[in-house]
């Protein structure tokens, strides 16, 4: 079990209703994310939960091996989304999806969204502060 | 010059500095005891019109906040009979309109709610210690929103936020019409006599039942109530006194019978109740709600008894379009004693087969519903009593969502007691535009919790990770976090998944609710931080 650290999750717990009283209060909820380089990932949706603190996707990714694993996409708040046009209906389960972002260090499929594509090119429009 | 010193200073400047607020009329004071005991600052003109004070108006917790900050910050000597009178007379005669009130009941009832951003320049002023709603909780003149934010500027050492004071001078005005008109209103509370009641308590159902109010002394009302709960018969008896401030505004306290080891939930729990009346004081709606942060509660319903039959509530809230013989129960009052079928309207597709028994508070009916009825809500009826979308029609379950969807349970310490958190299943039917999690989808209403399997999944944890560190869920989806605090919070997904229902692709349905369980408390650069309903609070200096 990875934890992080005191400051981060108080923080990150603190966003749960405060809209960029977080990023103003330096929240650091990349701590878990190995932000030193990007991967981009590309499968169907199973699950998209538009929530507080985070909203998260689920999407089901095919390896080389054609072994398919499930992996939780994070996103900023609800909150935050919300003003850019997003609704819990923006993204639907069998939507094709290419995700672009920072993968957990601790190796589990986790991934902090940096960018969102569509199957159809399109990019959602995204917050990256946490 | 210390902060304390700073405050007090700044405070004092204010009061005495009314040149500005002249310019828009306030409202006079006219009650005695707040004349003598805040007219060494808030001075008043002739026209009983006081520094601050008569140009600020709030709800009984904004005008309590402030009492609390005057007798901590400027000495204030007040006995606690003169604070309630105090507040109470500023409550009424400096309160919000009942529509106003209404936006921000929320904070009143305790109840964690998405904010979603009023306006980005709140943002970055009251939403980084609050909610919008407390900011909203007061009206103010252009002036007093200027002072206001002057004297967080110095206490918090925020910097001047111009936009935030001109957002809020107009989206909350000492005057607005409906603040006129409510205030021109003889504002008596008349809310003795007989009430139904219906209150929901998540994960327990709905229960209905009577409230009796009568008058007691000093102006508070003392109440009765009797509940049944639909789900499985069983009663609950509270009694309880409070106060209805502004003509609308009641705030209380009930309890029901201490049974012995009572669970956290448990509906005897000595509960502080928050409800909004109507104008005409014919309903009332609101909260009651206990537990170490708010976590559990009722929603309450109330309508004034009559003497006509009444339809309170029905113990199904779905069925499926095909089934037969059907059983439902309809809670109401004043039913007469032989219902008959035609008594029942349920809307088309829906067949009353008979009614199985009747009582002048319960029926029971068989109902046919055919295959071609319509999907979606509708009104139920008895007589010309109506439940306005009761009951849905559905066709296939297509997902399943987790109430509360987002929220924080807690670790207890030795100081805090733990936070719970209690779950539960609700299912949806697709709408007719075909898409999930859409306005158009259809709540089906609660699933039973025999039909589901609950588990926890610890953010960024291994496959297969034992979670106890965080706690645990019982079968019945409460949530009782782990007794000693492990010093960090966690991220966890509750997982609810069906044991009967399968999805479109064929597997089993499961819903997700991402719950923080926190720490009670922490140290951070030297303060204190403790919990409260959804946020942290800055306790002081850490010892």
């Amino acid at each position: 079990m990875k934890t992080r650290s005191m400051k981060t999750r108080t923080m990150k717990t603190f966003l749960l209703l405060l809209v960029l009283a977080a990023a103003a209060l330096a929240h650091h909820g990349y701590a878990a994310f190995d932000t030193s380089a990007e991967v981009t990932l590309k499968g169907a949706v199973t699950d998209f939960h538009f929530t507080n603190p985070h909203c998260v996707i689920e999407i089901d990714v095919k390896d080389d091996q054609g072994n398919v694993q499930n992996w939780k996409c994070e996103l900023t708040s609800a909150n935050h989304l919300a003003p850019k046009g997003w609704t819990e209906g923006s993204i639907q389960p069998g939507d094709e999806l290419a995700i672009t972002g920072y993968r957990a260090k601790n190796g589990t499929p986790s991934l902090w969204v940096t960018k969102l594509h569509l199957a159809n090119g399109e990019d959602l429009k995204i917050d990256t502060s946490n | 010059m210390s902060l304390f010193l700073a405050v007090t200073f700044a405070a004092a400047l204010f009061a005495q500095s009314n040149t500005a607020q002249s310019t828009e009329q306030g409202i006079p004071v006219n009650d005695a005891l707040v004349v003598a005991k805040c007219g060494a600052c808030h001075t008043r003109d002739d026209h009983g019109i006081m520094q601050r004070i008569s140009f600020e108006r709030s709800t009984p917790e904004g005008w309590q906040d402030a009492l609390k900050r005057m007798i901590l910050l400027q000495g204030v000597n007040l006995s606690p009979a003169e604070a309630r009178s105090i507040v109470k007379y500023l409550s009424s005669d400096h309160g919000l309109a009942p529509e106003e009130a209404k936006a921000v009941m929320y904070d009143a009832e305790r109840r964690i709610h998405p904010e979603l951003s009023k306006d980005d320049r709140l943002d970055h002023a009251c939403a980084r210690c609050h909610n919008f709603a407390r900011a909203l909780s007061w009206r103010r003149s252009p002036d007093d929103w200027k002072q206001l934010a002057a004297s967080h500027s110095l206490r918090f050492k925020l910097p001047a936020n111009d936009e935030a004071v001109a957002f809020l001078a107009k989206a909350a005005p000492l005057h607005t019409p409906e603040w006129d008109a409510w205030s021109a209103r003889p504002r008596t509370a008349d809310i003795a006599g007989r009430w139904l009641v219906t209150a929901y308590l998540r994960g327990r159902g709905e229960y209905y039942g009577e409230m009796q109010v009568d008058p007691g002394a000093d102006g508070e009302f003392a109440t009765k109530v009797r509940l049944t709960s639909l789900n499985d018969g069983s009663h609950i008896s509270r009694a309880g006194r409070g106060v209805v401030y502004a003509g609308y505004a009641w705030r209380g306290r009930s309890q029901g019978a201490p049974s012995e080891n009572p669970a956290p939930d448990d509906t005897a729990s000595q509960a502080r109740e928050v409800l909004w009346f109507s104008p005409d004081q014919s309903s009332g709606q609101g909260r009651w709600f206990w537990g170490q942060y708010q976590e559990f509660g009722f929603d309450v319903s109330l309508r004034r008894a009559t003497s006509d039959p009444a339809l309170l509530a029905l113990d199904r809230t779905a069925f499926k379009a095909g089934s037969q013989a059907n059983r439902i129960r309809l809670a109401g009052d004043h039913f007469p004693p032989q219902a008959t079928p035609a008594d029942l309207d349920f809307g088309p597709g829906i067949t009353v087969r008979r009614i199985v028994s009747s009582t002048p508070v319960e029926i029971t009916a068989e109902l046919d519903v055919a295959p071609d009825a319509p999907l979606g809500k509708r009104d139920v009826h008895f007589r010309s009593s109506t439940l306005p979308g009761a009951l849905a029609i559905y066709d296939r379950i297509d997902y399943i969502k987790i109430l509360p969807d987002s929220s924080m349970a807690a670790f207890g310490d030795q100081a805090h007691q733990r936070g719970y958190q209690r779950f539960e299943a609700v299912a949806y039917q697709r709408g007719p535009d075909g898409r999930l999690h859409t306005p158009d989808d259809v709540e089906l209403g609660p699933l039973d919790p025999s039909d589901l399997d609950w588990s926890l999944d610890v953010f960024y944890s291994k496959s297969g990770a034992s979670t106890d560190f965080v706690g645990a869920i019982s079968p019945s989806g409460f949530f009782t976090p782990a007794a000693q605090s492990p010093n960090a919070n966690f991220d966890v997904w509750v997982v609810a998944t069906s044991k009967t229902d399968k999805g479109v692709n064929g597997k089993p349905l499961v819903g997700k609710s991402y719950m923080v369980v926190t720490v009670p408390s922490y140290t951070f650069n030297g303060r204190r931080y403790v919990r409260d309903l959804d946020r942290w609070v800055d306790d002081g200096a850490a010892q």
